[in-house]
C-alpha cells in the first residue's frame, strides 16, 4: 500500500512524514514523529486526552486523518513551554495539584490554553464548560479548575506587568 | 488465654459455640487446638476463604507464625481485598 | 481548611511541594506504558467472543497465520491448564477462555504482527465455531434454581448443609449478633428497603497496555501500566507455568487504576507472543476492550431493614447482599456484609451475603469495593429515620457513633477510628450550618472503609552531594512518591527536593504488594521512614568516625550531627556524604516490612442539589467532604483523593451504569453513553481534613484513597428526596428514573 506524503508544522518546526491514508493524525503525531504526549484514552473523540491545536483550533486528533494535516500548523503539548520557561498553565497546574496520574493533563493543558488564548478572563463556569470535552477521573476537576483560572490570572498581570 | 470468636458461618462447625477461650501462643498453635476440637474446621476455614485473623482488632492477613499475647480477642476472617 | 489535632510540627510533612514527577507530566514527557516502543517491535490484538456464554467447539488460526506480517498465533490451549484447586486458575481462565466463553468480550485468541492493522485483520480472520449457551445476566435470576450455569463446580459455601448440586451462588457470608427478634421489637420505629445497583466501570483514563519482550535465553522483560507489578510478575508466571524469576517486570506510569488495575489481562499474552515471535510484542486495549473486557464493580440487590428507638438509638439491622460478580466468584459480597452497618453501632443484627455469578466480565476491585452499595442502602435508609423522628441526621448519626473500644460489626473491637469527628466537622462546617437555597435539597451520609496494610519495601540511598534517592516499590497513582519523599525530607532533615522518589522494577526493589486499600503511604511510607531511620544511625557513627569521638556524643537533629559536648561544629549531611567514601563507603539502607494497624477511614459528606422537574437532571449544586486522613503527609494530594473519591460517586450515583442488550452484548462501551462527570456538571468539591492520628504509624498516616467513594450514593439519593421528596432506591438516577420517581410521586 503506497502512504502519502504529509508536510506541515508542529510545534514550530516544519516537518514531513509519510502515512496510511486512513491513519488518524494522533497514530501520525506518536508512532511517525514520536511526540508522546498526546494520549489516546478512547480513539472516538470523547474523553479529549489526545488533544491538540491544528491552525489554532483545538482538536481532538484521533478524529483527524493524517493526511487533513498537510500545510497545518499543530501544537501539542510538547509545543506549549516557550523553551525551558514553562507556560503558566503548566506551572499553575504543577503548583496547583492540578494532576495525579496525568494522563489526561496534556490534553487538558492544550484545551485550556485553546481557551485563554481565545478567553483571557474566564469565568469558572466558561473554564468547566471549554473543559467538558477532557475528562479526568482522578482530580475530580476541582485542583484543574483552579489552576486554570489562577493561570488567567497570571498571564493578565504578565501583560499588565 | 486467647478469646476465639466465630461467625455464624463458623458456628455449624462449632456445634453453635460463639466464643470459646484457648491457650495458645501462636495462631498454628490455635488452629491446631481448633482443629483438635473441632475436626474439619480447618477445611471450613481454607473453603470459606477465612485465612486471616484479627489479633485485637488488627486484621493479619496471612498468620500462621503470628504470636497471639495472653488475653487477646481472636477472629477468623477473610482477608481484605481493596481498590 | 485543616482541623489539626495537638501533633508534633513538622517542617516537611503537612506541606505542599511541587510533586517530584509533575514536570515531565505537563511537558507531555512522562511516559506511559502505551509510549513505549523497541526495535523491532509488533503489535499484539486480541479476538473477543461475540457471545455472552457459548461453547467452543473449534478455533481455526490457519488463515490468521498465514497473513502477511502475522508472526504469531496463540490460543488458550497455549498455556497450561491449572488445576482446579489453584488459586489462580479463575484469573488464567479470564486472560483466555478454555471450553467456553463467558462473556461478551471473553478472550479467545491473540495475533502479534508488523502492524496494528494487520494484527486486528489477522485476529478477525480467526474463525471460531460456538455452541451458544443460554446465559444470565441478572442477580436474581441467576440464583434461582434452573438458571443457566457458568460452571458446573460451583458448590455453595457456607449453607447450613452443604449442596448436592451446583449453582451460580459461589457462598454465603453470615454475621450475626445479639437477638434481632428483641431489637425490632424495641424499636419505635421500623423503616426497610429494596436497593439496586448496576455494574460501573473505574472508567481509569489510560486503557490497559503493556510490552513484553522475551529472549533467547528465556527470561523476559514487561513494561506495563499497574497498580502492582510484582503481581504482575507472580500471575504472568502463573498463567505461563514459568518460574517467577524469569520474569522482570518495568513499572511505566499509571494513567489512572482505582482497583481495576490491581490484575493483570495482557502480560502473559504478549510474554508467549513475543516468545513465539521472537521480537518485543506491544499490546494496547481499545476503550471498548476495557469495559467489555475488564473488571467492572458489581452490580447488587441489597435488602436492609432497621430499627430505632423514638429517640434516634438504633436498635436492630437486617441486611440480605447479592453481589454480582462477573463470570467468576470474587469476595464482593463477604465485603459488603462487613461494611453495610459499620458506621453505626448495632446490638443487633443479622447479615447475610451472596456472591453470584453472572454472564459477564470479571468484577475486580474498585476503590473501597463493595463499601458504596451497601452504604447505599443503609446511610438512605438511616435518613428516613431521621426524617420519621423529625430529628437532625448528623445528630443521628453522632448517637449511634462507634469509637475505640466498640466491637465492629465484622468482628473485632475498633481501633482509634474518626468518624465521631468527621460527623462533628460536617455539623460545624459553613456548608452545613447555611440553609440551602431555595428549592435545593440537601442530603448527608456517613462511609467506612477499612484500609489494609500488607508488604512493602524501601531502599534509601545517600549520594555523595547530600541528596537522597528514595526507592520503593508502589505505583505511584495519586501523588504517593510526593509523600514518599517528605516522610524522608522529615526524617533526614534535608530539603524535600533534594529527595528523588522512584518507583522500582522487580529487580531493584524488595517485594512490594500492591497499591491498593489505600496503603501506599500508609505501609510504605513505613518502610521508608524505617530505612531513613537506619541511616540516621549510620550518620552518627560517621560523625563520630570524622570526629574521632564516641557515637554516643553524636545526635543527629533537624538534618545534622551535632556534638554533645560542643567540641566540634556540627557537620550537616552533605558534609557527611562527602567524606562517605573515607569514612566506610556509601550510605544506604533498606527496609522491608510488613505493615500492621492500618488506620479505618471514615469520611462524612454533605451536598445540595436541585432536581429540574422537567427533565429529572439532578444538578449538584455544592459539596462538601470530611474525611479522617490521620496525619496529612501532603495535603493537595489527600484533598485530591478526597475530591476524585467524591466525584467517582456521583457518577455512579447519577449516571454510570453497564447496559446489556437481551443477549448480553453491551450497549454502552464508550464514554459517549457510558457517561462519567466532566467539568461542567460540577461545583468544587470543597474538602475539610480531619487529623485523628494513626498511632500504629510513625506520623499517624491512615490510608485516604478509598472512602471518600462511600458516601456520595446515599449523600445524593438523601438531597434528591430532600428537593422532590420521591425516594429512589436504584441507581444510577438519572434523569428518566428520577423523572418518574418525580411524577409516581413515591414520598416517603
Amino acid at each position: 500500500m503506497s502512504r502519502t506524503h504529509v508536510s506541515c508544522n508542529i510545534n514550530g518546526d516544519d516537518v514531513e512524514f509519510l502515512c496510511d491514508a486512513g491513519e488518524s493524525l494522533l497514530d501520525a503525531l506518536r508512532d511517525e514523529m514520536r511526540l508522546m504526549g498526546a494520549k489516546e484514552g478512547c480513539g472516538t473523540g470523547d474523553c479529549g486526552a489526545c488533544s491538540i491545536l491544528m491552525d489554532g483550533r483545538l482538536q481532538c486528533s484521533c478524529l483527524i486523518f493524517a493526511p487533513e494535516a498537510d500545510g497545518a500548523a499543530i501544537v501539542t503539548v510538547e509545543g506549549i513551554a516557550d523553551g525551558d520557561h514553562l507556560h503558566p498553565l503548566q506551572q499553575c497546574f504543577l503548583e496547583g495539584a492540578a494532576l495525579q496520574c496525568g494522563v489526561c493533563t496534556p490534553g487538558f493543558l492544550v484545551a485550556a490554553k485553546a481557551l485563554l488564548d481565545r478567553n483571557p478572563d474566564p469565568t469558572e463556569t466558561e473554564v468547566r464548560y471549554a473543559l467538558a470535552g477532557n475528562l479526568c477521573r482522578c482530580t475530580g476537576y476541582d485542583k484543574i479548575i483552579r489552576s486554570v483560572l489562577a493561570a488567567a490570572d497570571r498571564m493578565k498581570e504578565e501583560v499588565a506587568g | 488465654m486467647a478469646q476465639v470468636h466465630f461467625s455464624s458461618n463458623q458456628r455449624r462447625l462449632t456445634g453453635g459455640v460463639a466464643e470459646i477461650e484457648i491457650e495458645a501462643a501462636t495462631v498454628r498453635e490455635l488452629m491446631r487446638k481448633l482443629e483438635e476440637m473441632y475436626p474439619g474446621i480447618r477445611a471450613h476455614l481454607d473453603q470459606t476463604s477465612a485465612t486471616a485473623v484479627a489479633i485485637d482488632g488488627d486484621i493479619i492477613p496471612d498468620p500462621m507464625y503470628e504470636p497471639v499475647p495472653p488475653d487477646a480477642e481472636v477472629h477468623l476472617i477473610t482477608p481484605l481485598a481493596g481498590g | 481548611m485543616t482541623i489539626t489535632e495537638q501533633r508534633p510540627s513538622y517542617r516537611y510533612v503537612g506541606t505542599r511541594p511541587v510533586r517530584h514527577d509533575g514536570l515531565d507530566k505537563v511537558v507531555g514527557k512522562a511516559r506511559y506504558a502505551a509510549d513505549l516502543v523497541l526495535p523491532g517491535m509488533l503489535y499484539g490484538h486480541i479476538l473477543r467472543s461475540p457471545h455472552a456464554h457459548a461453547r467452543i467447539v473449534d478455533i481455526d488460526t490457519s488463515v490468521a497465520e498465514a497473513m502477511p506480517g502475522v508472526r504469531a498465533v496463540i490460543t488458550g490451549a497455549d498455556f497450561p491448564d491449572l488445576p482446579a484447586d489453584d488459586p489462580e486458575r479463575n484469573m488464567t481462565r479470564n486472560l483466555m477462555a478454555r471450553d467456553k466463553v463467558l462473556y461478551e468480550g471473553h478472550a479467545v485468541a491473540a495475533v502479534a504482527a508488523a502492524t496494528r492493522r494487520q494484527a486486528r485483520d489477522a485476529a478477525e480472520a480467526i474463525e471460531v465455531t460456538y455452541e451458544v449457551l443460554p446465559h444470565t445476566l441478572d442477580i436474581l435470576e441467576a440464583m434461582e434454581p434452573g438458571a443457566p450455569l457458568l460452571h458446573d463446580d460451583i458448590l455453595t459455601t457456607g449453607l447450613d448443609s452443604e449442596p448436592s448440586e451446583p449453582s451460580n451462588v459461589a457462598n454465603r457470608t453470615c454475621y450475626e449478633r445479639g437477638d434481632i427478634e428483641q431489637g425490632f421489637a424495641s424499636a419505635d420505629v421500623v423503616v426497610e428497603g429494596e436497593f439496586l445497583t448496576k455494574p460501573i466501570h473505574q472508567g481509569y483514563i489510560e486503557p490497559h497496555a503493556c510490552v513484553a519482550d522475551t529472549g533467547q535465553d528465556g527470561k523476559t522483560v514487561i513494561w506495563c501500566s499497574s497498580q502492582g507489578h510484582f503481581r504482575v510478575r507472580s500471575q504472568t508466571a502463573a498463567m505461563l507455568g514459568w518460574d517467577t524469576s524469569r520474569i522482570k517486570v518495568i513499572p511505566a506510569e499509571i494513567g489512572g487504576g482505582f482497583g481495576g488495575k490491581t490484575t493483570i489481562y495482557l502480560e502473559p499474552l504478549a510474554v508467549e507472543l513475543s516468545a513465539r515471535a521472537g521480537r518485543p510484542v506491544k499490546m494496547v486495549m481499545s476503550r471498548d476492550e476495557v469495559f467489555r473486557a475488564t473488571g467492572p464493580t458489581p452490580g447488587s440487590v441489597i435488602r436492609v431493614k432497621l430499627g430505632a428507638t423514638g429517640d434516634g438509638r438504633i436498635t436492630a439491622a437486617k441486611a440480605w447482599l447479592a453481589y454480582e460478580s462477573g463470570a467468576f466468584p470474587g469476595v464482593w459480597a463477604m465485603l459488603g456484609c462487613m461494611c453495610v452497618v459499620s458506621p453505626y453501632n448495632v446490638e443487633n443484627f443479622l447479615i447475610e451475603g451472596f456472591e453470584v455469578v453472572v454472564n459477564k466480565p470479571v468484577n475486580a476491585a474498585y476503590r473501597a469495593p463493595s463499601a458504596p452499595m451497601a452504604a447505599f442502602a443503609t446511610d438512605t435508609l438511616v435518613d428516613e429515620i431521621a426524617r420519621r423522628l423529625d430529628m437532625d441526621p448528623i445528630d443521628l448519626r453522632l448517637l449511634n457513633c462507634p469509637s475505640a473500644g466498640d466491637q465492629a460489626p465484622y468482628g473485632p473491637k475498633w481501633p482509634l477510628i474518626g468518624l465521631r469527628e468527621c460527623l462533628e466537622a460536617i455539623r460545624d462546617s459553613e456548608h452545613y450550618r447555611s440553609a440551602p437555597a431555595a428549592g435545593h435539597g440537601r442530603g448527608v451520609a456517613s462511609g467506612f472503609w477499612f484500609n489494609i496494610g500488607e508488604a512493602s519495601s524501601a531502599t534509601v540511598n545517600l549520594n555523595e552531594n547530600g541528596t537522597a534517592t528514595v526507592v520503593t516499590g508502589s505505583p505511584d497513582i495519586g501523588g504517593s512518591r510526593a509523600s514518599m519523599a517528605l516522610m524522608a525530607a522529615e526524617e533526614l532533615g534535608i530539603d524535600v527536593h533534594a529527595i528523588q522518589p522512584v518507583v522500582g522494577d522487580t529487580e531493584v526493589v524488595g517485594f512490594t504488594d500492591v497499591t491498593e486499600g489505600s496503603r501506599a503511604t500508609f505501609a510504605t511510607g513505613m518502610a521508608v521512614v524505617e530505612a531513613c531511620r537506619d541511616l540516621k544511625g549510620q550518620l552518627r557513627g560517621r560523625a563520630a568516625r570524622m570526629w574521632d569521638c564516641d557515637v554516643e556524643d553524636v545526635e543527629w537533629a533537624d538534618g545534622r550531627a551535632t556534638h554533645s559536648g560542643g567540641e566540634h561544629e556540627p557537620l550537616a549531611l552533605a558534609d557527611i556524604t562527602a567524606e562517605a567514601g573515607r569514612t566506610g563507603g556509601p550510605l544506604g539502607a533498606t527496609a522491608s516490612l510488613n505493615a500492621r494497624g492500618a488506620g479505618p477511614a471514615f469520611s462524612v459528606q454533605v451536598t445540595d442539589v436541585s432536581v429540574d422537574d422537567e427533565t429529572g437532571r439532578v444538578t449538584v449544586e455544592r459539596y462538601t467532604t470530611a474525611q479522617d486522613a490521620g496525619t496529612a503527609i501532603h495535603p493537595d494530594y489527600v484533598e485530591g483523593q478526597m475530591q476524585g473519591g467524591v466525584v467517582q460517586g456521583i457518577g455512579w450515583a447519577l449516571n454510570e451504569e453497564y447496559i446489556h442488550d437481551a443477549d448480553g452484548v453491551m450497549e454502552n462501551p464508550g464514554f459517549l453513553d457510558y457517561r462519567i462527570p466532566v467539568a461542567s456538571d460540577l461545583p468544587m468539591i470543597e474538602t475539610i481534613i480531619v487529623e485523628v492520628p494513626n498511632p500504629n504509624h510513625p506520623y499517624g498516616v491512615r490510608g485516604v484513597g478509598e472512602v471518600g467513594i462511600v458516601p456520595p450514593l446515599p449523600a445524593l439519593a438523601n438531597a434528591i428526596h430532600d428537593a422532590t421528596d420521591a425516594r429512589i432506591r436504584e441507581l444510577p438516577m438519572s434523569p428518566p428514573r428520577v423523572l418518574a420517581a418525580i411524577n409516581s410521586g413515591n414520598g416517603a
